[in-house]
């Protein structure tokens, strides 16, 4: 009888458990549709603004909630021991505004993706947040973001209006619907593709610096053959090349693809007005079949299809190679590695070489960088504008100078970098500020107050001044060439900007189509393993138009026509 | 010699021995390299020219690290999460397989509530589900949200449930009739014959509370609450852009610190290497020898 009384005890407990699982499930819910926070209690009603002075203070301190993913600072003299909550950014947003920023969580950058997806599903959104566009059009679609309109039209500071317009109304228009604003943001335009080359390996053969594909075959045929780094031994090869030479981040085939007018992943605008996919056009094919020859030759390493990114660049550094299509910022890595390891070493960036007569046409993606939104629910919408006025007075020279009484910078524990939402304005006016004081030989870099982007252009030019020093620092030449010398990164990147024949646009900024998202893994994949078993030589290049076939028949067709009505009805035009 | 030394003996022996050790360098390989790409320089190092000696011996990295403050404080936040989290899981393993391994006789309805365990191996919340309990239970952010979700290992406790089950049944009768209760049975008479097994599960349950890094990145609010492989995740992770802005530049430097994230790895995996070969005999005879002899 005892026994059997503890086992209805037992078995009830059971019960009792599972019951109370799924009452705690009722209970999140319930939570979930109604998301009144703790946080934001605090925001009373009567703190209303008492004028529309763009970094009007509180009466009353209102709370704002956000979520941040984070990097360790990368200034080397950043106090230690400065978390992103006790940032002076967060003190100072305190006094000045009265506004009290509370992270919900922060977790490394890398990581952030997965945290914030976690976030989204489980209905635990801060109230403000920086989203990128995939995410903004799905909480527009869900309606859950504030209207800022009215926010930005009466608190947005001269300063800001300048960085946010700065494209033409671009960004704003992608962030409008309904005549609402839901979202703030700067659109940037992403890198232009150069060829970056050893000089001193062009000088030990007594060759020019090649500016049309031809004459780069050449020259790549005799860095592998005529011993370029004169060590007598038979270690280097012509191009570098990684497994992810058609979208990856750098190392890569991009830029080769572009000057044979081919684009892979990217959308042009055809001769009927339509949006045409690169991949499957006949110049892939062209540039592919070149590849492959390239690959027979020698000039392409055997083993590319193994390395990333990543590994590749262990061979730019070691020496084995002396061309590689690629970005602005090489100089800053891995480029002052090569360096450090052979003082010879120099590299210069050229434009695109050309082909058949015809130059090579960057592809210059527009994208619309982060994006700050705002929760519906949130009863300070002004506060989020109020806060990018925050950080750009914060940039006023006196504040970046390091020997002004009034600098806030790493070294006196504010971290920029941690704090959003941040604008930036384009490198020019910063690198025309830098050259000049430079060219005046000044020891100090003055910048009027409202300059855009002092902060940016201190850094620079502190760079630039520790080169001129010592030229053997190999950290400071990276530094200098890809942003401040004449014939360096950014410099090259703004002249082809200026030159309408040498770019192209990416028309297609949109968020992932249907189809794409159900489809677009296998299609890339198909893209990927057709293209490297070409250029390897296991398959002819006649194996490109049943690649064609196969890409349209599974989804590609579909991908087209999706993409081509987002364009007509939501591009900015 | 109980074999005759015949020829295929003999060629079954080189064979043998040839493949296991080239099973164990498989093994072991990885670990010299990480252990010579640590203690050599920076330069040779991202020029990827360090095999399997030091290029440029120096112990920069490691000096470097004996300083650095986030590693040391999520070593000995994982430390911490492997005394608790161990206690607990086996705990819980003993008291949940005592019970369950007598007959339907001395416990009635045995089957539910093995099936009720057994259940949780098959069906599981998912992640967010997972997620929200966590945070509903107010575990957020502490060490307990890395041990309590997962404290009950049920396959532990069917592995213990069943070496349990292979005791004799006049080991617990003769303990009875002393005069023993049941906590005094298992304490006294069952845990010090399972030795094997409680060093087996010992063992799993360690290394699997010390190698586990996504729960941290779940749980914890801020990095300052990471264990060991958490943070060390967030070292290697692998940058994935399509192109480099300013504000991701900081990832490239972090790519040239090659020495420092291998010597930072080597020695997360070093206490695991050390407590290994002290168990393995256990290990061994825990799996191989599932009973008591009678």
């Amino acid at each position: 009888m005892k026994r059997v009384t503890t086992s209805v005890a037992l078995i009830s407990t059971l019960l009792a458990t599972m019951l109370l699982a799924a009452c705690s499930n009722n209970k999140e819910t319930a939570g979930e549709s109604s998301p009144a926070n703790t946080a934001t209690a605090s925001s009373s009603q009567s703190a209303e603004p008492v004028s529309n002075d763009p970094l009007g203070k509180y009466p009353e301190p209102v709370t704002v909630t956000q979520v941040l993913g984070f990097r360790p600072p990368e200034e080397a003299d950043a106090l230690q021991g400065v978390t992103p909550e006790t940032n002076g950014y967060i003190k100072d947003l305190k006094e000045m505004l009265n506004i009290e920023l509370k992270y919900k969580w922060t977790v490394p950058s890398d990581q952030f993706d997965q945290k914030f997806n976690l976030a989204i599903a489980s209905g635990d959104l801060p109230d403000m947040m920086m989203v990128d566009y995939n995410t903004f059009v799905k909480f527009k679609e869900q309606g859950i973001l504030a209207d800022l309109s009215e926010a930005y039209q009466n608190y947005a500071s001269p300063t800001l209006r300048k960085i946010i317009e700065s494209d033409g109304g671009f960004a704003l228009k992608a962030m409008t619907s309904d005549n609402k604003l839901l979202g703030l943001a700067s659109s940037g335009e992403g890198g232009v593709q150069v060829l970056w080359i050893r000089k001193d390996w062009l000088d030990n053969l007594g060759l020019q610096a090649p500016t049309s594909i031809e004459e780069l075959e050449k020259v790549a045929d005799a860095f592998v053959k005529n011993d370029p780094d004169k060590n007598g031994k038979n270690d280097t090869y012509g191009l570098a090349l990684n497994k992810n030479f058609a979208a990856g981040w750098g190392f890569d085939a991009k830029g080769f693809f572009q000057s044979s007018g081919s684009y892979p992943f990217a959308w042009l605008k055809g001769a009927d007005g339509k949006l045409i996919p690169g991949e499957i056009q006949p110049e892939t094919k062209a540039a592919l079949a070149r590849l492959q020859s390239w690959y027979q030759s020698g000039i392409l390493e055997k083993e590319f299809a193994l390395k990333d990114e990543d590994k590749e660049s262990e061979d730019l550094v070691a020496g084995k190679v002396g061309i590689s299509f690629g970005e602005w910022w090489y100089p800053n890595w891995p480029l002052n590695l090569n360096k450090d390891k052979d003082p010879k070493a120099d590299w210069i960036q050229l434009e695109l070489p050309s082909l058949n007569g015809n130059p090579g046409k960057t592809l210059i993606s527009r994208g619309i960088g982060a994006i700050m939104v705002v929760k519906k629910d949130f009863e300070h919408p002004e506060a989020a504008i109020k806060m990018a006025n925050f950080f750009q007075e914060l940039q006023k020279p006196k504040y970046v100078d390091k020997n002004s009484p009034d600098f806030k910078g790493p070294k006196t524990g504010y971290n920029y970098s941690w704090y959003q939402p941040r604008y930036y304005s384009g490198f020019k006016d910063i690198f025309l500020a830098v050259n000049e004081a430079l060219d005046a030989n000044k020891e100090k870099l003055e910048l009027p107050e409202d300059f855009i982007g002092s902060g940016e252009a201190q850094t620079w030019f502190d760079a630039a001044k520790k080169y001129q020093a010592n030229p053997k620092d190999n950290t400071a030449w990276g530094m200098y060439y890809s942003r401040v010398a004449k014939d360096g990164g950014i410099a090259v990147a703004e002249k082809i900007k200026e030159d309408k024949s040498k770019f192209v646009y990416n028309e297609y900024y949109g968020p992932p189509t249907p189809t794409q998202v159900e489809k677009g893994a296998s299609l890339n994949k198909l893209t990927n393993e057709t293209f490297t078993k070409i250029i390897m030589g296991s398959a002819q290049i006649s194996e490109f138009d049943k690649y064609v076939e196969d890409w349209k028949k599974l989804g590609g067709d579909d991908i087209t026509r999706e993409v081509n009505e987002w364009y007509d009805k939501n591009a900015v035009k | 010699m109980f074999y005759k030394q015949s020829l295929s003996r003999k060629l079954f022996n080189v064979t043998n021995v040839i493949v296991l050790t080239l099973i164990t360098l498989l093994g072991i390989l990885p670990f010299i390299h990480l252990l010579s790409v640590s203690l050599s320089s920076n330069v040779a190092a991202s020029a990827g020219e360090v095999s399997l000696w030091p290029v440029g011996f120096t112990l920069d990295a490691y000096h470097f690290l004996s300083k650095k403050a986030e590693f040391i404080r999520s070593f000995v936040i994982s430390l911490e999460r492997v005394v608790l989290g161990t206690a607990i899981n086996m705990l819980l393993v003993f008291l949940t397989a005592y019970p369950l391994s007598k007959t339907n006789e001395q416990f009635r309805f045995r089957t539910v509530y093995v099936w009720f365990f057994a259940l949780t191996m098959f069906f599981g919340g998912g992640l967010i589900p997972s997620y929200i309990v966590v945070k509903e239970t107010g575990l957020m952010n502490s060490i307990w949200a890395l041990v309590l979700p997962g404290a009950l290992n049920v396959w532990n406790a069917v592995m213990m449930l069943n070496f349990f089950r292979g005791i004799p049944r006049e080991m617990e009768e003769a303990a009875t009739i002393d005069g023993a209760s049941h906590l005094s049975v298992l304490w006294r008479i069952y845990l010090p014959i399972s030795l094997p097994s409680i060093a087996t599960i010992g063992l799993f349950t360690v290394v699997g509370h010390w190698n586990s890094w996504f729960d941290g990145i779940l749980y914890m609010n801020s990095p300052e609450k990471y264990p060991l492989q958490t943070y060390l995740s967030t070292l290697v992770t692998a940058i994935n852009v399509k192109s480099i802005t300013i504000e991701n530049m900081s990832a490239l430097q972090n790519l040239s610190e090659r020495t420092l994230r291998t010597a930072q790895i080597f020695l997360g995996a070093l206490p695991i290497m050390v407590v290994y070969p002290f168990l393995q005999k256990y290990f061994v005879k825990g799996i191989t020898v599932g009973s008591v002899k009678e």
